[in-house]
């Protein structure tokens, strides 16, 4: 992020400058009016395209889809009735199994899904 | 195409962006464009000298700001974001001509060089002057005298580090002392008096 305070105008000096003074005063001197829309910002809004945006539902519903897909993948190849309970214990005493690897997938796909809707929030 | 119906009055740019980003808002993104195009056309008339190829960048860099608004960060005011779509499409049109003047065995077109047609006096000097800096030198100025920005914003827009920025600046300014030497006396002379 940058910073939102107020930032430091380039043409300060500290000693006196007289490049810069020129430059500040032709800067000054080139000033320009407001420039009048004129159509400008018509022409713009013509040439706009559309916008290519998935709806929401569909937005949301592929990391939740994903994390279900995960889920149900895990089940199946962890080939355990017991998976959490077994998958769990794999984890904490830090043995790598086919569960505890598919739990720690599981938890990931969850916890991503968990953050994206919470942003989309 | 549908024409924006209405200003959008009491929202920041901040609000609009988030209107566009949320809702697909055509007219939020109109009350930006109207916001933001006397500034953004009368900085690139300055650069390009030509205010009719200066209004084209300025319509490409708003399209272009539409197109990618989506990985706009809020790093950086919307302002000097357009800015550095703008100052890359200008980029991007300069290289395109200076190709078309090489193969056509011209000279390259000179680049972001103030105009000399309303200047007079010591302006006319220091436009000629700027003649003598590299493109990035004379960017730089531009950007920090010109459009006012600070060092940060002008790296920002230009795509430099602030510690390039900064050598530009200070290279920038040593070359028109140097082209400048009697002027400077002159300007010293002058600001004593006044004082």
């Amino acid at each position: 992020m940058k910073p939102t305070g107020p930032s430091i105008k380039a043409p300060v000096a500290l000693v006196h400058d007289p490049i810069d003074e020129l430059l500040k005063a032709d800067a000054a001197a080139l000033q320009a009016p407001y420039l009048d829309d004129n159509g400008f910002t018509l022409a713009v809004m013509d040439r706009l395209p559309r916008h290519r945006r998935l709806s929401p539902w569909v937005r949301n519903g592929i990391p939740v889809a994903s994390a279900s897909l995960a889920a149900v993948f895990a089940f199946v190849f962890a080939g355990a009735d017991n998976f959490l309970i077994d998958a769990s214990m794999d984890v904490a005493t830090a043995t790598a199994t086919p569960a505890a690897l598919a739990f720690c997938a599981l938890a990931a796909m969850l916890a991503g899904t968990a953050l994206h809707l919470a942003r989309a929030r | 195409m549908s024409a924006p119906t209405g200003p959008v009055p009491g929202f920041t740019d901040t609000d609009l962006i988030a209107r566009v980003l949320r809702d697909d808002d055509r007219n939020a993104f109109a009350e930006l464009v109207r916001r933001h195009q006397s500034a953004l056309r009368a900085s690139l008339r300055k650069m390009t000298g030509n205010a009719e190829l200066a209004d084209d960048i300025a319509q490409e860099a708003f399209i272009l700001a539409w197109k990618k608004i989506g990985s706009f960060r809020f790093e950086a005011k919307f302002s000097t974001w357009l800015y550095r779509i703008a100052f890359n499409a200008w980029q991007s049109e300069v290289r395109k001509k200076q190709e078309v003047l090489l193969e056509g065995d011209e000279r390259p077109v000179d680049c972001a060089i103030p105009s000399e047609s309303e200047a007079t006096g010591l302006r006319r000097d220091l436009a000629r002057a700027m003649r003598v800096l590299s493109d990035a030198e004379r960017a730089a100025i531009h950007q920090c005298y010109y459009n006012d920005l600070s060092h940060d914003e002008a790296a920002y827009v230009l795509g430099v580090p602030l510690g390039t920025l900064k050598t530009h600046i200070l290279r920038a300014k040593e070359k028109l002392r140097g082209v400048l030497g009697d002027y400077e006396h002159d300007f010293k002379g002058n600001a004593g008096a006044a004082a």
